[in-house]
């Protein structure tokens, strides 16, 4: 058995919480389990992971390439633009504030 | 011949007859407690069919032909279609006519959809443009979803306000002739005007439908002279339990109608509100549709109710309208349906 060590075990979580949600909106059990869970499965990674499943399964009637692969960031499109935006800025805040 | 009474209500002189109706819906729906007055059930929310949209208009293409079966009519009879549904560009009843090759106009009255080919096949029939209308309307809940909200397997939280499109159609053949003695009439129609107080929140279609409801009917009501005592129901299409309360509080600070006593709703009726899981209710053009082509046509035909006025509802909104911040404009088309006596 292969050890983990802090940084990895980090990952292998985030990683592992993407899998199994990506499997229960596959299957089609994610929905009911976030009405009662609510914002517990929204927060955390998988409400994003779930975000990417749902269109991409939804739209394949629409062909792999305009259905999937163009609808699979309808609702994670816009955190990956901000977030990615936001990291940006506030790495350059940080760079000018530090190293300057 | 058809002729205006009051401002908007008119009035058809020669009462056309519903000679065949029937109503096809999903799963849900035949869970529901009017399930055993619809002809067809559909467990497979596909209905055979390859995508929800061919499945709409599997289930529309299925109302029209069991109504024209029971009405024992050819498809030849047919001189004019009048169909619509929720779909972009109207296709869920465009691509059922490929097959069925009547004349037809689509329509877009948003879940009012059956009330107006209702109003509008009852008009025609009446002039003398045809002997023999079809009337219909369908809405498909994953296809509306895809189409108007998020994706079936997104796991969000749906407000007490939201409302639960249904799966299903309804059709209704209207007539100049009588199949037997007692088929349900068409009185009398009105066209509804768009009311629009601002409602911004695509999903309480049930708030931005009932000013429009309340215009219709208490126009309706004034047109013609009565009071909401002489119907046996006002039943409206799909407003929901929040559009309903809205409808009867603000019909009677508007107009001074109490229609509490014989006001329903479609939305309210299809779904069990307790065990269904469905909010405010159910709503598309298939609510409505499938509630009045079974249960109310058959207690028009069995005569334990014999004056129906129903008013169909429709949100007026696009995806695009609500992203661009827009406010939703209601409209209600009506008709009164009465028994054979």
């Amino acid at each position: 058995m292969t050890s983990l060590n802090e940084d990895e075990i980090k990952l292998a979580v985030s990683a592992t919480l993407i899998v199994i949600t990506a499997i229960l909106t596959g299957a089609g059990v994610f929905d009911k389990i976030a009405k009662h869970a609510g914002a517990g499965t929204a927060v955390p990674i998988t409400g994003f992971a779930n975000s990417v499943v749902s269109p991409a399964v939804e739209f394949k009637l629409e062909g792999f390439i305009l259905g999937t692969a163009a609808k699979m960031f309808n609702l994670a499109g816009p955190v990956i633009v901000y977030g990615c935006s936001s990291a940006s800025l506030y790495g350059l805040f940080y760079w000018i504030t530090t190293k300057i | 011949m058809p002729e205006r009474i009051g401002k908007h209500t008119v009035n058809l002189q020669n009462k056309p007859y519903i000679v065949g109706y029937a109503a096809a819906v999903g799963k849900k729906e035949s869970a529901g407690p009017l399930a055993e007055f619809f002809d067809k059930a559909y467990t497979d929310e596909f209905c055979g069919e390859k995508t929800f949209e061919k499945a709409e208009t599997h289930l529309q293409k299925a109302a029209i032909e069991t109504a024209l079966k029971k009405a024992k009519l050819l498809k030849s009879d047919v001189q004019c279609a009048f169909a619509g549904d929720l779909l972009n560009q109207c296709i869920g009843s465009s691509f059922g006519m490929r097959d069925l090759k009547f004349p037809f106009a689509g329509l877009y009255g948003a879940c009012s959809t059956m009330a107006l080919s209702l109003a509008m096949s009852g008009i025609f029939v009446d002039s003398g443009a045809a002997e023999n209308a079809v009337a219909a309307a369908s809405s498909h809940f994953c296809s509306a979803e895809r189409q108007y909200r998020m994706p079936l397997e997104y796991g969000g939280q749906r407000t007490p306000a939201s409302q639960w499109t249904v799966t299903g159609a309804g059709c209704a053949i209207v007539s100049n002739k009588a199949k037997d003695t007692n088929s349900p009439r068409i009185e009398k129609a009105i066209i509804g005007a768009v009311r629009d107080l601002g409602i911004t929140d695509p999903n309480n279609m049930g708030a931005a439908m009932a000013p429009a409801a309340a215009q219709t009917i208490a126009e309706f009501l004034i047109d013609t002279n009565t009071k909401p005592e002489d119907y046996d129901m006002i039943l409206t299409g799909d407003l929901g339990s929040t559009g309903s309360n809205l409808l009867q509080k603000l019909i009677k600070t508007e107009q001074g109608f109490d229609i509490s006593n014989v006001h329903k709703d479609c939305g309210i009726m299809i779904f069990d509100q307790k065990t269904q899981d469905v909010h405010s209710g159910g709503s598309g053009c298939g609510c409505s549709a499938s509630v009045v082509c079974s249960y109310i046509f058959d207690k028009l035909k069995n005569k334990s109710l014999n004056k129906v006025l129903f008013v169909g509802t429709g949100a007026l909104l696009s995806p695009t309208s609500s992203l661009q911040k827009e406010s939703t404009p209601g409209i209600a088309h009506g008709v009164l349906l009465t028994s054979n006596d």
